[in-house]
């Protein structure tokens, strides 16, 4: 019987004071930021990364904290501001994952689980990102499984829709080059890690840009109620230049290139065998025919209908298939409805599993940018109530209120692509944008000050544009 | 398990048929690799190439390790061993008890074992081995390799213009990464070109270009293939690697005395876009005229060429299977030229742009390999020990250097363009005017550097040549404001 592995593997590292961050407003006007870490009758110390600074409490006009503690960092521990890491103490790590050898002396297989979506519901884009996965790879470098089994669960579909046609605000896969960026880090970048394990594709669902990723596994194996399908979203893409056919043919040609890269990247590490690059171009463009005829133990796929079956004749929806389906085509070796059958197709019978430590590293990472993003939208909410008159009342506390939380915002944006993303897509925020809104609102907090102190010469007044920004729609 | 009896355990699989089962596939596909590649992932020019039994007994397995240079230690792996591993070119010792010999199916550099002792566990690959001994047995000999001293920190990463053998063949790497005519333009070609010249005076230097790029200006992209000519006119070997040269992109690699593709490559979709409408021949005859002759220089059809262009334009081809020889053929609006011959293949119909992926062009010839990193293009162009190295890193720091100043400019030019319309205005007229002189001085520090960088993102609409010019006049009646404004 599999042995279960322990769940609780990561040590994670609370970075919160890195979200911190209090401003000293000097007499001079100057702002300066960084974190408060004592305070006394005379002055305040400020630290500015690791350095610190005291500031004798004479020359300091306001102190403005931090009102928020940072989030609660249940996840993966972030080392850097762009690349979660996990780490695992060392001397943990080397025991681990002991391997068992069997009666004959052989050594158990060891297979860890990589999680492709959860629930369902995870998306390309967001949750599914090359670094969550490059956060895996010290977790499986210790391990080193002998088979690591990517568990594609990820479906775009929603009761109404896909889900980027629901809401819009959410359609994140128009980055074209992601998805070849996380086939590299799973084909490529595992194994110039020095993790060696054989890789097999289990498809629980694939609905959508997973579809690509799954495809590009050539031993890939279903639930008996997966689909494998839903790309023609990507197709819509292009549909604004439709009218003109050379610049569609050329925008649809270069995307198809990119999407065909996992597939082709797949079948160099299987040896040549692999899916075909036909079958996914009729798994995106609702417009391409598709037949398929047995050679064997392999499909000749064409984009037309002259195979000895056809799958695809009609012009109004791309292709999907069902897992018997995706079995008859070859395009699966086999069904599983857990993972026992499924190991048991690779004649695994005694095995030890991991099933949670890429897991946790997954939803970790998951946790944390919903978690954040969440913080960012409380942080908008209360800029629009402070617009509707809930908050401070005089100016300059209602710019300083804007300007803290405007900066908390670009911290989180910078920290998780995910944020950058869903900030630029529900709210039209960039990162630069947002940028030159909190320079704007420091600008126009300095002429306040100028103002009080009656140092404004004659042709001054409030500067325009004004730092409204965000909160003031 | 106590740890000493989990070692005790792997000490006895070491022993068992199911280690010599491994040891022995390690032997087979090994020597198959020696057979069918001279020169794969000799990464280190220390890979052990086989690894033999020489001896069993009921107490002990010893191991023949052999090493690239012809030397060979005999281990015993159940005892402790004395492992001196490279890692980031210096050598470090380490011993302890081997613990289990690793061989992964299709990978034969994949080879690895655990190395127990006072450090912890250790994976160690063996092709980072560069000696191994018994430690605890008399009389063995550690073995050194005579390379080592070759692979100290400073040779392994050499200084800007210092040359690791005169004799070694001269190769740059010039990564181009970005939109054609920003991140990605002419002057750096030019310059690993110089540098070219400079290491391999005469010709016969082999310059690498990476290209990664969704398109981007038709004016920059033919000075690039200008460039690329001419370096190809003083004797260099240029060759593109593929990541994606979508658009300019493409024609920079058609440019190219060879192209290989990265797996995940895609290489086409040349149609000239203005806006979002396309150009065809009618409008500006030119822009197909020019990629057709990049094409024909660097050994393509032009019907690839025209393909790429334009839906309506045709193109498949014929492949000799004895031979190799490809035979194309092309046509337009739905009618070929001539009749195809039984066995051609459409890459492209009449309602399709041709783009190309790493499998179909290498079908056709129009790849010439392969790689997936730059080990593998290493061994594409045969170079000694099929080993990456470049003979300088001035191409890197070129393309790093251009890449920060590019990204630095289009950032502050974005933010002054902004400030532009409030900064100052705390301090009054005056106070807005000085801030107004400051942000064209930044944008004329940038028009010297970045002049079509800067023409591209600010609103004048001035041309590269113009840009400058204009800036410094804009800077004069500033200042002359300025003045007036302190007079009144």
């Amino acid at each position: 019987m599999p042995r279960l592995f322990i769940t609780s593997l990561l040590t994670l590292f609370t970075m919160t004071s890195a979200f911190a961050e209090d401003q000293i407003v000097k007499i001079n006007g100057a702002i300066i930021s960084g974190q408060i870490i004592s305070e006394d009758g005379d002055a305040v110390v400020l630290s500015i990364r690791g350095i610190e600074l005291r500031i004798p409490k004479s020359e300091i006009r306001e102190i403005v904290r931090d009102e928020e503690d940072a989030p609660a960092s249940s996840g993966a521990s972030k080392s850097s501001s762009s690349s979660p890491m996990v780490e695992m103490p060392q001397a943990e790590a080397a025991n681990k994952w002991e391997r068992r050898m069997d009666a004959s002396g052989n050594q158990v297989p060891l297979i860890a689980i990589i999680p492709v979506g959860t629930e369902g519901r995870e998306q390309v884009g967001t949750d599914i990102v090359p670094e969550v996965y490059e956060a895996m790879i010290p977790v499986l470098s210790d391990m080193q499984p002998d088979y690591v089994v990517f568990r594609v669960n990820c479906n775009d579909k929603r009761e109404n829709g896909y889900w980027y046609q629901v809401k819009r605000e959410e359609s994140s896969m128009n980055d074209f080059d992601l998805l070849g960026e996380i086939a590299d880090v799973w084909h490529n970048r595992f194994e110039d890690e020095g993790i060696y394990a054989q890789p097999i594709c289990w498809v629980e669902d694939a609905v959508g840009s997973s579809a690509v990723l799954s495809l590009s596994f050539c031993d890939l194996y279903t639930s008996s109620e997966a689909t494998i399908g839903g790309l023609q979203g990507a197709a819509q893409m292009f549909e604004r230049v439709r009218n003109d056919e050379n610049t569609y043919g050329k925008y649809r040609e270069a995307f198809l290139g990119m999407f065909r890269g996992p597939l082709e990247l797949g079948r160099i590490r299987c040896d040549g065998v692999g899916h075909d690059n036909a079958l996914l171009d009729a798994l995106v463009y609702p417009d391409m025919r598709l037949s398929a005829t047995w050679q064997g133990r392999s499909v000749k796929w064409e984009l037309n209908r002259q195979g000895s079956y056809i799958v695809d004749d009609n012009d109004k929806s791309a292709v999907e298939f069902s897992a018997k389906e995706a079995g008859d085509f070859l395009i699966s070796r086999g069904m599983a409805d857990d993972l026992e059958d499924l190991l048991l197709l690779h004649e695994l019978v005694d095995f030890d599993l991991d099933d949670t430590s890429c897991q946790e590293v997954f939803d970790d990472y998951a946790d944390d940018w919903r978690k954040a993003l969440s913080d960012c939208k409380t942080a908008i909410e209360e800029m629009q109530e402070l617009q509707a008159g809930v908050g401070p009342s005089d100016a300059m506390r209602q710019a300083q209120f804007r300007l803290t939380r405007m900066k908390k915002i670009l911290r989180m944006m910078n920290r998780y692509s995910a944020v950058a993303l869903r900030c630029q897509m529900e709210f039209g925020l960039s990162k630069l944008g947002l940028k030159l809104q909190i320079e704007q609102l420091e600008e126009q907090i300095r002429a306040m000050r100028s103002n009080d102190r009656g140092r404004q010469g004659g042709g001054g007044g409030a500067p325009r544009g004004g730092g409204r920004g965000i909160g003031g729609r | 398990m106590a740890p000493q009896e989990a070692a005790d355990v792997v000490s006895e699989a070491a022993e068992s048929p199911h280690f010599r089962e491994h040891v022995e596939s390690s032997i087979k596909l090994i020597r198959l690799e020696a057979h069918e590649s001279n020169s794969m992932n000799n990464r280190l020019a220390l890979t052990v190439l086989s690894i033999a039994f020489i001896a069993a007994s009921a107490f002990a397995e010893d191991i023949r390790f052999q090493l690239a240079n012809g030397g060979s230690a005999v281990v015993d792996v159940a005892s402790s061993v004395e492992v001196t591993v490279l890692e980031q070119g210096v050598n470090r010792t380490y011993t302890g008890r081997i613990q289990g010999l690793k061989t992964k199916a299709g990978k034969p550099d994949g080879q690895y074992f655990m190395l127990n002792g006072d450090f912890g566990r250790k994976l160690i690959m063996i092709r980072d081995v560069a000696g191994i001994a018994s430690s605890d047995s008399a009389g063995a000999t550690e073995l050194k390799d005579p390379m080592l001293s070759e692979r100290s920190p400073s040779s392994a990463n050499p200084a800007d213009g210092e040359i690791g053998s005169s004799k070694k063949q001269v190769v740059m790497y010039l990564p181009l990464e970005g939109g054609v005519g920003q991140e990605f333009r002419h002057q750096e070609i030019v310059r690993i070109g110089e540098y070219a010249d400079e290491l391999s005076p005469g010709g016969g230097a082999i310059i690498v270009l990476k290209i990664n790029s969704n398109g981007g200006l038709v004016a920059e992209s033919i000075k690039i293939n200008d460039t690329i000519r001419d370096i190809k006119s003083r004797g260099h070997r240029v060759v593109s690697w593929i990541r994606k040269a979508i658009s300019a992109g493409c024609n920079t690699a058609m440019a190219c005395d060879e192209i290989v593709f990265n797996p995940l490559g895609t290489a086409g979709s040349v149609t000239t876009v203005r806006g979002t409408a396309s150009v065809d021949e009618s409008q500006d005859p030119t822009v197909m005229e020019h990629l057709i002759m990049t094409a024909k220089e660097s050994g393509y059809s032009e019907h690839v060429a025209r393909s790429m262009k334009l839906n309506r334009y045709m193109t498949a081809y014929v492949k000799d299977p004895e031979t190799g020889k490809v035979e194309w053929y092309g046509g337009v609006d739905g009618n070929w030229y001539e009749p195809l011959p039984e066995g051609a293949v459409v890459i492209s119909t009449k309602d399709q742009n041709l783009s190309f992926n790493a499998s179909n062009a290498l079908a056709c010839g129009f790849s010439r390999g392969t790689c997936r990193d730059l080990d593998e293009v290493a061994e594409y162009l045969n170079l000694p020990e099929g080993e990456w190295y470049v003979t300088d890193t001035r191409g890197e720091k070129l393309a790093k250097k251009w890449a920060d100043t590019y990204k630095e400019c289009s950032e502050r030019l974005q933010i002054t363009m902004q400030q532009w319309q409030f900064k100052g205005a705390a301090e009054g007229a005056e106070g807005r005017l000085q801030q107004q002189i400051k942000i064209v001085r930044e944008w004329i520090y940038w028009a010297k550097k970045a002049p079509l960088v800067v023409a591209m993102n600010t609103p004048f609409g001035y041309e590269e040549d113009q840009i400058l010019q204009r800036l410094e006049l804009m800077l004069k009646q500033l200042q002359q404001q300025l003045r007036d404004m302190r007079r009144d």
